[in-house]
């Protein structure tokens, strides 16, 4: 009985599985590159193999290690920037009475969220000028003008903080799933024992949606090499490599437009391991901490 | 009819060096003969997979034709007995760079294909494409081998690998990107300035431009020079004017005065250069955002006309200073070169004389087929243009509906252009049958002079034709009034084994180095140790590369 | 939820509304930017004086557009792309999400897949293998070619597999009783039931198919196949001049280029289809995109 119930499993699996194999494990035979000093007219497997030459290539160039360190330090601050106001924001939305418009706020601030990088890309990049919007506010309150996109110092800030503004209300949903499912009667039994509004926020809501909180706090640690590719190629220029270059964007200029195929395979198998570690601590902890299977 | 005649009189010329040609190689039968023509249809019926950036323009094709099927193609294929078969075609530029990058890289090459330099090189390395030497020589027609004399041999010169050429380029105009001063002529008379021409009075003018209010709105809007963040590597809004009267020709292989080949952004005057900008930064002289800046955010400091002062090239007649008048009708815009001293020379740093490179991928059967195509394109657009099948199409039909899209054109055009404009807005006449000049320029002469002689007011009026006269007369002017010009190409533009490795991140290093020191963050000593650096992360070695090349 | 009363609370309300309507304004201006800008005049915007309001108000972008084959062409190879696409990815994402939504015990290889899954998601030989073998199967300048290599997306099947681990074990278990199947498990009880989740993936699938471009670009050879996206990023893409040898006819494009109304009218219309349909399924975000059941 059993065994039959599975067959019809592996046969629901059977047609996605074959796709899978055909159109992701086939082409794995690149990964082959990272050892090779390729010539495309030789092909992949008439190239000269090199050993691991090229990861030591990889471990000696002072780029690879800024790249790595630029991905981990965007990215964690992306997570933690995107937590708080994702949360804040559900907070804030939860508050509010009137059904109508809060649906409305919702239509709203989920619309960045679909709207492609390309796009907000160019308008940021007019919004931060010396001329533009932000800096002319900053003059308004006697603030010297800063140069967004193009200082060292700030342009990480600003990748996270775009990205914190395009989908901090798509984020917001988890947080908003969690809240209406807390049991009125805790507000209920709150009110009659003469809770304020703060301790009612601090002593029921929160405690209940804690869970929730720490569960996507540990989902989030397997993006912790994901910086954002598209986000950042739209948005960088030669002056902020040293600040923004970040993983993706360096595999795939050397890759594809430097012709330096070895050193970019290199690198994107070493970022895939890395996520593949990464994605098992976060499920390990979030079994463990928030009972909670992610796949 | 004279026209026909000169065609008669090139095919005789073509078929007289060929049978030279052929008496050399022995076996010379009919049919090879006739082979040799360099207008003769292969010997076979050939099927010729191309590929093709269409760009985003109107290619002006009368309703049927398409970019891959019009008159020209089936000229071409009618003449040479080819079949065109266009395997790729995207949009534009760049995706075309992209799509190529993965031709190569999967081994999975058209049969001719345009590129550039940098994959003209790797294509060599990787014996993915057929060496044309001979193929040149045999079967260029004597319009094609006429057309790269003009520039004088720099194109095939640059081609040449190992005393072999695999690819026919395009050449680049000459004094194309040469860098010129491009000033508010109203705002330098109301504020009685002398023209920008030394860097004593460029510093003035910039000077009086920023405080003296000099579009005499009461407010303090305007800014100082604007330029891009490539700032040494790009041809408009860059500050090669200044680096390039100092003899500093950052980014190009200089011979020192030893006569040592050396890389010209490590010179001592290249130090000095950045010294210039450095103080004229902090001055303020210098848009203050610069840095950060993209071609068309500076651009948009002209257009917006908040900066009367620039360096760009003859072409920035079409943007983006017809956006600058027709934001403010006022506006008179002139050239000036910029030069140590009034009878000193004018240094001006030439573009890389190639531009696209036509290539035939290892293998193909019929090499000569790139040849014959150019061939009768160089026909049918300069040397006959009645056998042209869109010959007085109105709106004239875009190049880039060619086959082979190469833009083959005379690397002095630019500057005849410049003359005959000049010569027939002053009333004189031009006859075809007379003028010993390129004659295939002088509809496009005409038209222009037709506009320039409307006056700038009608042209400030009519701003969107305004940019082409802009360009083509007062552009134009100071480079070919200039008598003393040192037209500066660099002495290497390939690809060592090094520099594959390592030219990437010493360019940034470059970039970098010089952002700082002329932002003020780092001192200007620090130019020493960028020199140092560079040498140290494998420029000497490059260096040496170089020289052992070039020898 | 219950609320407070009292003049306080009236203030915090009020203060409340205030940034909530702040943020909203932020998320929006974007839009209306660009919306500014499709209707002003080409010149007024090259000199950047365009922000929210448009200057010289005119529609000859739009009129530009409609008159642009190649941009409807794409946009129909669009819409194509995400009906046909749409629907693999539909169709997989739930037979892969109820088989691996099953506990161990009862589905014992399930691990084993599940890992595999997320493995494919991790790792990838690169681009250029990639493109050779869809090269390989003769899928390029197909449709084919833009759904068969992201028909299974991973994403998705684990938010529907966690959203079909919430609903009820004592479902499947009378149903068993009943004596159906997997597939009439599947079909009568799960799916009904999951129509939150099931609008939200296909949103995700919609949008991911509209809005990705890079696919087109190296899989389609003919322009006439390729996507809208892909054309968009094609003519709205900057004019790169840094190291371009500079010829007349690039002038001449790079002026046309800069032709910001035109591009701003095509992205709206571009945006059009999504800003139609995702109003729609928004409603069943909040439930649809549960993490599952978060134990406490």
């Amino acid at each position: 009985m059993k065994t039959r119930t599975s067959l019809h499993y592996h046969l629901m699996l059977f047609p996605g599985i074959l796709l899978l194999l055909i159109f992701s494990i086939y082409p794995m035979f690149g990964i082959v590159i990272a050892f090779q000093d390729f010539s495309p007219a030789k092909g992949f497997w008439g190239s000269d193999w090199v050993g691991l030459d090229n990861f030591r290539y990889m471990l000696e160039i002072p780029d690879s290690k800024r790249v790595f360190l630029n991905t981990i330090f965007i990215a964690v601050m992306k997570i933690i920037a995107s937590l708080v106001a994702a949360l804040t924001f559900a907070l804030l939305l939860n508050e509010l009475r009137t059904r109508f418009l809060k649906r409305f706020i919702q239509t709203i601030v989920y619309l960045p969220h679909f709207i492609s990088w390309v796009l907000i890309g160019g308008i940021v990049g007019q919004m931060l000028s010396l001329d533009g919007v932000v800096n002319q506010g900053m003059k308004l309150i006697g603030l010297d003008p800063i140069f967004f996109l193009g200082d060292n110092n700030w342009f990480p800030f600003v990748i996270v903080g775009t990205d914190v503004w395009k989908e901090f209300g798509f984020s917001a949903i988890v947080f908003l799933a969690a809240l209406t499912g807390i049991n009125p009667v805790l507000y209920e039994a709150a009110e009659i024992d003469g809770a304020s509004r703060w301790q009612k926020l601090r002593f029921v809501t929160l405690p209940a949606i804690s869970a929730t909180i720490i569960l996507i706090a540990t989902l989030s640690l397997q993006n912790v090499l994901n910086a954002g590719f598209e986000q950042v190629f739209n948005l960088y220029n030669t002056l902020v490599y040293e600040s923004g270059d970040i993983i993706d964007t360096y595999v795939y200029r050397m890759g594809l437009i430097e012709s330096q195929y070895e050193l970019a395979t290199a690198v994107g198998t070493l970022k895939s391991i890395v996520s593949l570690i990464l994605i098992y601590i976060s499920y390990q902890l979030a079994s463990k901490f928030a009972n909670y299977r992610i796949f | 009819m004279i026209l026909s005649l000169l065609f008669l009189l090139t095919t005789a010329c073509s078929s007289t060096s060929e049978t030279k040609e052929s008496e050399k190689k022995e076996s010379s039968t009919v049919s090879e003969k006739e082979t040799k023509d360099p207008f003769a249809p292969l010997p076979e019926k050939v099927t010729i997979n191309l590929a093709k950036s269409e760009g985003d323009i109107n290619l002006n094709l009368p309703e049927g034709d398409t970019l891959n099927d019009n008159a020209w193609t089936r000229f071409i294929e009618e003449k040479l007995q080819a079949d065109l078969n266009y395997v790729w075609t995207v949009k534009g530029g760049d995706p075309y760079t992209q799509k190529l990058k993965l031709a190569i890289a999967s081994n999975d090459l058209p049969d001719m294909f345009l590129v550039g330099f940098d994959e003209y090189l790797e294509l060599i390395k990787n014996d993915m494409i057929e060496d044309l030497t001979d193929t040149y020589k045999i079967y260029a027609s004597d319009g094609l081998k006429e057309m790269y004399t003009t520039d004088g041999g720099k194109a095939l010169e640059t081609l040449d690998v190992d005393g072999k050429i695999y690819g026919i380029s395009s050449m680049s105009t000459i004094d194309n990107n040469s860098a010129e001063v491009w000033v508010r002529q109203d705002w330098l008379d109301k504020l009685n300035l002398e023209a920008p021409t030394n860097l004593e009075r460029l510093k003035k003018v910039t000077k009086a431009f920023i405080e003296q209010d000099p579009d005499g709105n009461g407010k303090k809007d305007t800014v100082g020079i604007p330029g891009q963040s490539t700032f040494f590597k790009a041809d408009m809004l860059s500050f090669d004017a200044i680096f390039n009267q100092n003899q500093s020709f950052p980014g190009y292989w200089i011979k020192d005065k030893s006569g040592e080949v050396v890389y010209g952004s490590t010179t001592p005057e290249t130090k000095e250069a950045l010294r210039i900008l450095r103080d004229m930064y902090a001055e303020g002289l210098i848009n203050k955002e610069f840095g950060a800046m993209k071609s068309d955010q500076a651009s948009q400091l002209i257009a917006s006309n908040k900066s009367g002062i620039f360096f760009g090239s003859w072409w920035a007649g079409w943007s983006p200073l017809s956006d600058s008048v027709k934001n403010d009708p006022s506006a008179v815009w002139r050239a000036y070169t910029l030069k140590q001293s009034e009878d000193g020379p004018y240094y001006a740093k030439q573009e890389r004389p190639i531009g696209n490179i036509l290539v035939v991928k290892k293998g193909f059967s019929h090499p000569e087929a790139a040849i014959k195509i150019l061939n009768w394109e160089v026909q049918m657009q300069y040397e006959d243009q009645s056998i042209d099948p869109y010959k007085g199409a109105s709106p004239p039909v875009h190049d880039n509906a060619l086959p082979i899209n190469l833009q083959l054109w005379r690397a002095d055009s630019v500057l005849k252009l410049h003359e005959l404009v000049v010569k027939l807005s002053a009333g004189e006449k031009l006859d075809e049958a007379t003028y010993d000049g390129p004659k295939y320029l002088i509809e496009d002469a005409t038209k222009v002079a037709e506009l320039w002689t409307k006056g700038e007011d009608w042209l400030k009026q009519n701003s969107d034709k305004y940019g082409e006269p802009l360009s083509r007369v007062i552009g134009v002017q100071p480079l070919v009034a200039e008598k003393n010009i040192r037209r500066v190409y660099s002495e290497f533009y390939g690809k060592t084994k090094t520099m594959e490795k390592k030219w990437v991140n010493l360019s940034k290093l470059e970039d970098t180095a010089f952002m700082q020191i002329v932002l003020g963050n780092k001192p200007l000593d620090y130019f020493d140790q960028f020199v140092e650096e560079w040498n140290k992360q494998g420029g000497s070695q490059i260096t040496e590369e170089v020289r052992e090349q070039l020898k | 939820m219950v609320y407070g009363k009292g003049p306080f609370n009236r203030i915090i309300d009020g203060a409340i509304l205030v940034i909530l309507c702040v943020i909203t304004a932020c998320s929006l201006f974007p839009l209306l930017h660009i919306l500014a800008i499709s209707f002003s005049d080409k010149s007024a915007v090259a000199a950047g004086s365009v922000i929210l309001w448009p200057k010289g108000i005119n529609v000859a972008a739009y009129r530009a557009v409609i008159e642009d084959k190649a941009f409807f062409m794409a946009f129909w190879v669009s819409v194509k792309r995400v009906l046909l696409g749409g629907g693999i990815q539909f169709v997989l994402t739930i037979l892969m999400a109820y088989p691996l939504s099953r506990e161990v015990h009862v589905f014992r290889s399930r691990n084993v897949y599940m890992w595999f899954v997320v493995f494919t998601m991790l790792f990838s030989g690169g681009l250029i293998p990639w493109y050779m073998t869809i090269r390989d199967l003769g899928l390029l300048d197909s449709i084919w070619a833009l759904v068969l290599p992201s028909a299974v997306p991973v994403f998705n099947v684990i938010i529907l597999m966690n959203f079909f681990r919430g609903i009820p074990k004592e479902l499947d278990d009378s149903a068993k009783m009943d004596g159906a199947g997997p597939w009439r498990t599947l079909m009568q009880i799960y799916l009904p039931l999951s129509l939150p989740a099931l609008a939200t993936v296909t949103l995700f699938s919609i949008v991911t198919h509209w809005n990705s471009f890079f696919d087109g670009l190296i899989l389609m050879n003919n322009p006439s196949n390729q996507p809208l996206q892909t054309y968009l990023n094609q003519i709205v893409v900057q004019f790169n001049n840094s190291s371009a040898n500079m010829t007349v006819d690039e002038i001449e494009r790079m002026s046309k280029l800069s032709n910001q109304t035109i591009n701003s009218a095509k992205i709206l219309v571009s945006m059009i289809p999504i800003l139609v349909i995702y109003p729609l399924l928004q409603k069943y975000f909040v439930s649809g995109l549960t993490l599952g059941s978060v134990k406490e």
